[in-house]
């Protein structure tokens, strides 16, 4: 069954609108005889706290404002310029990466900015006093996502007419997430979704046609995902209701920077933790649980494998949540040892695909929240 | 035989002298000379005008004849010279009158005058050429020679006309100088010298053109004081010289009269003093000296010898009895042992024998080496000055000593009767009959008595006031400082004063291909020295300040330092007196003086500078803040689809 999926195009109205309504409101500060302000919430951990009913960070609600002063009036001025450009593309229907959007910045005169940070940080300042991800004011990160196969139709409006992709018919290959997905839509009637921390698994189970063997939408991760390709899940998870399961190595890093990326959000998006999180994921292995009942092969735990235990079971509020997860990792502590995904191969090339995974998926209880 | 040669002898010296060391008086290198001889012209003239109460005008030409051939004339408007001493002040060689006193002087070394005119005759053949007139009316124009067989002056011309004049010019031809305007030179010189000498006007007219160093004030200063010698640094030569000058019928009553700080009860102090050495001289050499030498010190340096001798060298022993022996001149060096000894015995007192045994080679370091071993390693500031308290009452005072000597009976009543009254002889001899003997018993004496520091008042600085009126004449800078501090006294007892002043922007610094760099103009008794910078103490204070810290990016900035060093005697490295001796180990009161008024002057510099920084940047910003908020404006506009003009108005006046 198709269902209808959301048309992009609402955010992006959305986002122009916030622009003006923005600018309106400098305007009549002005007018007024005012100092025109920009509010924005207070971009750091310090001003974030872990829900754990939305499973996902958010701020507590301190803001900073920016006031048209003296000392100000330069980063005003690059603010309100990179309103307009972004204003000029969502009406174009264009985009512009965070590299071209710091070389069009030469054409403001003194407002122009010295170095790629300085543009950053506006658009990431605008997109928190927005609150609008910046890929709806038109932005696009650097980094395009990795590789999608599956039962799931990518269609595109183009000036020549309506584009499809089948995923399902691409052969050895996969469908490469773009860097912008926001004027994609999908269509799929999968089961779930299942993201895979290495390439290398990933080519294993697309060759083995595991997405067709169990109807779901593979998903390469390639370590900490892009941006790109959180969005890209995050969208089909919301439009489409799918199930989010992550299979990662079995390690602090694959669980606490790849797995925690997925899930939370990182600490510099965290005025967009909803927007880019997914908190209905699932960590459905490799377990430290997974390590003992398999009896997988394994490395000794490296010093920074140990301090990044140490440092997720001390400090962060999302560890501090789960106690699944506090047991988990102590008990990885404990053992020592840690292990990759790849090294289920010690059963069998395809044990991965006819065992270890079919029964992982079946039994809940041995997933990590 | 002996007759020839003494008579030659007799008949070479005075011009043999000079031409073998003229280069130690000035005459050193061509352009060096000719600046020499601007110099002890000029400083002639200011002289003379200032002691006549004159505000000096001086004329200064320098004609080019030919190659390191110049003609060159200096004239003022002072008070004149007498005909019948013409002869005298510019014929006579090491006559001057300004030496062995007591005051603040332009200074010479006696030389001047006579050394101009030596020096054209060497040259030139040709006499030097005086116009005077004392203001009666008569005007005279004498030629001089200087008749080298004599040592004396020679007019070998003169000329009277009558007129309303008063001033003397002194004109005369020299080869083997040269001239430029350059930094080494006579106008610098005369730049420099009409700084120092803001009452003072001088027109300089050379192959170049003309230039006025015009006066920024128009009073004269007051005249330094002469101040009487004090004891500390008092010696024996300086101390004779006195006794033959001096009005005084008694030596007690002279040395009261003629020297600062002391005074009758002094004097009577001093007889106990004399009596002390008599004493000592008399046992000298005899069986007794250990005994006495046990009445003269509070310390044992024998036992220490005894106690020590496993740890310190056999030659060290005999270095040191050798001292004992040749007590009480000896003193000074024995000390360095005797500190050396009492640090031994707080060592040993203090560690263990292991201890001792692991450093017992440092004890055969010579005493400074041990000193310097011990304060690094094992002495806290507090043990060095208790152990070098202990050092200075090494010696007992003279009542003890005499009381000891009574003691052990080494002398009898009528022996010590016959001494006191050898030393009555002495303090009541007139002073002309003071023998070299007894006057360096008096002065040596001297030194180991306590006196007041001696007071400073007869300096006479330019004050900083004038300094600063003159820089700015001079330099136009956008900055300016001087400093005139209280007057101190370095070894012990001779009174000095420094004036430093900074000078930033306009014209300071000096001109170098790579923009303007500092310039440092030294000064001594408001004279200017010109050479051997590198080797002199004032530059040496100069370039030890960190001026970075002041916000200075080093030395390539445009500063000009300006260091005024006046004293009664300004110690020069060499005869060549174009560098001062001070730095951190040598008259280190001069040097460290120097700095703070530096520093002082260098903070306000630093005030200065950081204020105008901040302006330049609050300019610059907003000039910038105006160019973005056109560029905001326009932004705003064009998503609003609203006019410009109205917005950017609104922005400025926030702005403003």
């Amino acid at each position: 069954m198709v269902k209808l999926p959301n048309i992009p195009k609402k955010p992006r109205e959305i986002a122009k609108q916030k622009i003006i309504e923005l600018a309106k409101k400098m305007y009549d500060d002005l007018m007024k005889g005012k100092r025109p302000k920009i509010t924005m919430p207070i971009r750091s951990l310090s001003n974030a706290v872990f829900d754990k009913k939305k499973g996902s960070f958010t701020l507590v609600g301190k803001e900073k404002a920016r006031t048209l002063t003296v000392n100000q009036a330069k980063i005003f001025a690059q603010t309100t310029k990179m309103m307009e450009f972004a204003k000029q593309l969502l009406e174009s229907d264009d985009f512009s990466t965070l590299r071209e959007a710091y070389y069009v910045s030469k054409n403001w005169g003194e407002a122009r900015f010295d170095d790629q940070q300085a543009s950053n940080n506006v658009i990431e300042d605008l997109e928190a006093a927005l609150g609008v991800l910046r890929e709806h004011l038109g932005f696009i990160p650097e980094e395009d996502g990795s590789s999608v196969v599956g039962p799931l139709k990518i269609i595109e409006e183009t000036p020549e007419g309506e584009l499809v992709v089948d995923c399902s018919k691409l052969g050895t290959g996969a469908y490469n997430i773009p860097n912008d997905v926001t004027k994609l839509n999908l269509e799929t009637d999968a089961d779930f979704i299942l993201a895979i921390e290495t390439s290398g698994m990933f080519a294993r189970l697309n060759a083995e046609r595991f997405w067709d063997k169990h109807n779901c939408i593979l998903v390469s991760l390639k370590g900490v995902p892009a941006r790109a390709t959180r969005r890209f899940i995050k969208r089909l998870h919301e439009e489409h209701d799918l199930p989010v399961l992550v299979f990662t190595d079995g390690d602090p890093y694959g669980y606490l920077n790849i797995y925690r990326t997925l899930k939370v959000g990182s600490g510099k998006a965290i005025h967009l933790a909803d927007k880019l999180s997914i908190p209905a994921a699932r960590l459905i292995g490799v377990t430290p649980q997974d390590i003992v009942d398999y009896d997988l092969p394994t490395h000794p735990l490296k010093e920074q494998d140990i301090k990044r235990i140490k440092d997720g079971l001390k400090n962060d509020d999302f560890v501090r949540s789960f106690p699944e997860w506090q047991k988990a990792l102590k008990q990885m502590l404990d053992m020592g040892v840690r292990a990759e995904q790849q090294s289920l191969a010690k059963y069998g090339l395809k044990y991965v695909v006819n065992t270890y995974l079919p029964e992982k998926i079946k039994d809940e209880s041995t997933w990590l929240p | 035989m002996g007759e020839t040669l003494f008579k030659e002898f007799k008949e070479h010296s005075v011009a043999e002298f000079f031409r073998k060391n003229k280069h130690m008086l000035g005459y050193s290198g061509k352009i060096r000379s000719l600046t020499t001889i601007i110099h002890e012209l000029v400083t002639n003239s200011l002289d003379a005008c200032e002691e006549a109460g004159i505000l000096p005008d001086i004329k200064v030409e320098i004609e080019k004849l030919g190659a390191d051939h110049y003609k060159v004339a200096v004239e003022d408007n002072g008070p004149g010279i007498p005909l019948e001493f013409i002869p005298k002040v510019f014929g006579k060689m090491l006559a001057g009158s300004k030496m062995h006193r007591f005051i603040q002087s332009r200074g010479q070394q006696g030389i001047g005058a006579a050394g101009v005119l030596l020096f054209s005759q060497i040259t030139t053949g040709k006499p030097l050429k005086i116009i005077t007139s004392t203001g009666d009316g008569n005007i005279y124009e004498v030629e001089v020679k200087m008749n080298v067989e004599k040592n004396e002056g020679e007019i070998v011309s003169k000329k009277v006309r009558k007129g309303k004049w008063r001033g003397t010019r002194v004109e005369g031809e020299f080869k083997e100088v040269s001239y430029n305007r350059g930094e080494f030179g006579p106008f610098e010189y005369l730049r420099r010298i009409s700084l120092a000498t803001p009452h003072a006007k001088i027109v300089l007219k050379d192959p170049y053109g003309e230039v006025v160093f015009d006066r920024v004030v128009d009073e004269l200063p007051k005249k330094p004081e002469e101040m009487k010698p004090h004891p500390y640094g008092l010696t024996t030569d300086e101390l004779l010289y006195i006794a033959r000058k001096t009005k005084s019928k008694k030596v007690s009553s002279m040395l009261v009269s003629e020297l600062s700080r002391v005074t009758t009860k002094r004097v009577k102090e001093l007889s106990t003093y004399l009596l002390r050495d008599l004493i000592l001289k008399k046992f000298k050499d005899s069986v007794f000296w250990d005994m006495v030498v046990s009445c003269y010190l509070n310390i044992d340096i024998n036992s220490y010898l005894n106690g020590f001798k496993d740890y310190i060298t056999n030659d060290e022993i005999e270095t040191v009895k050798m001292l004992i022996k040749n007590l009480p001149e000896s003193l000074d060096e024995l000390k360095r042992y005797a500190l050396k000894y009492v640090t031994m015995e707080y060592l040993f007192n203090k560690l263990s024998k292991d201890e001792i045994n692991k450093i017992k080679n440092h004890f055969k370091k010579i005493p400074e080496n041990f000193m310097e071993w011990a304060e690094k390693n094992y002495l806290s500031a507090t043990v060095v000055d208790e152990l070098n308290k202990k050092i200075k009452n090494i010696v007992k005072s003279p009542d003890e000593f005499i009381a000891e000597i009574k003691n052990k009976g080494l002398i009898s009543d009528e022996e010590l009767k016959k001494f006191e009254d050898e030393v009555k002889k002495i303090l009541n001899k007139s002073p002309k009959e003071l023998t070299w003997d007894e006057a360096e018993m008096i002065v040596n004496c001297l030194q180991s008595m306590e006196f007041m520091a001696p007071p400073t008042t007869g300096l006479r600085p330019i004050g900083a006031e004038n300094i600063e009126k003159s820089l700015k004449e001079l330099l136009h800078p956008d900055f300016v400082k001087a400093i005139t501090r209280n007057p101190k006294t370095y070894k012990g007892g001779i009174p000095f004063a420094v004036e430093v002043a900074i000078a930033y922007g306009g014209n300071a610094g000096r001109q170098s291909d790579e923009g303007r760099r500092m310039e440092i103009m030294r000064f001594a008794n408001h004279v200017p020295l010109l050479y051997d910078a590198s080797a002199c103490g004032l530059t040496k204070a100069v370039k030890s300040i960190n001026w970075k810290r002041y916000g200075l990016r080093g030395e390539d900035a445009p500063i000009t330092v300006f260091v005024n060093l006046i004293s009664t005697f300004i110690p020069y490295t060499s005869a060549g007196k174009q560098a001062v001796a001070c730095s951190e180990n040598e008259n280190e009161e001069i040097y460290n003086e120097i700095r703070h008024a530096l520093m002082i002057c260098g903070r306000e510099l630093e005030k200065y500078l950081s204020r105008i920084r901040r302006e330049a940047e609050e300019e610059k910003k907003k000039k910038y803040v105006m160019k973005y908020a056109r560029i905001f404006a326009e932004a705003l506009a064009n998503i609003l689809n609203k006019p410009v003009d109205e917005i950017e108005e609104k922005v400025v006046k926030l702005l403003e």
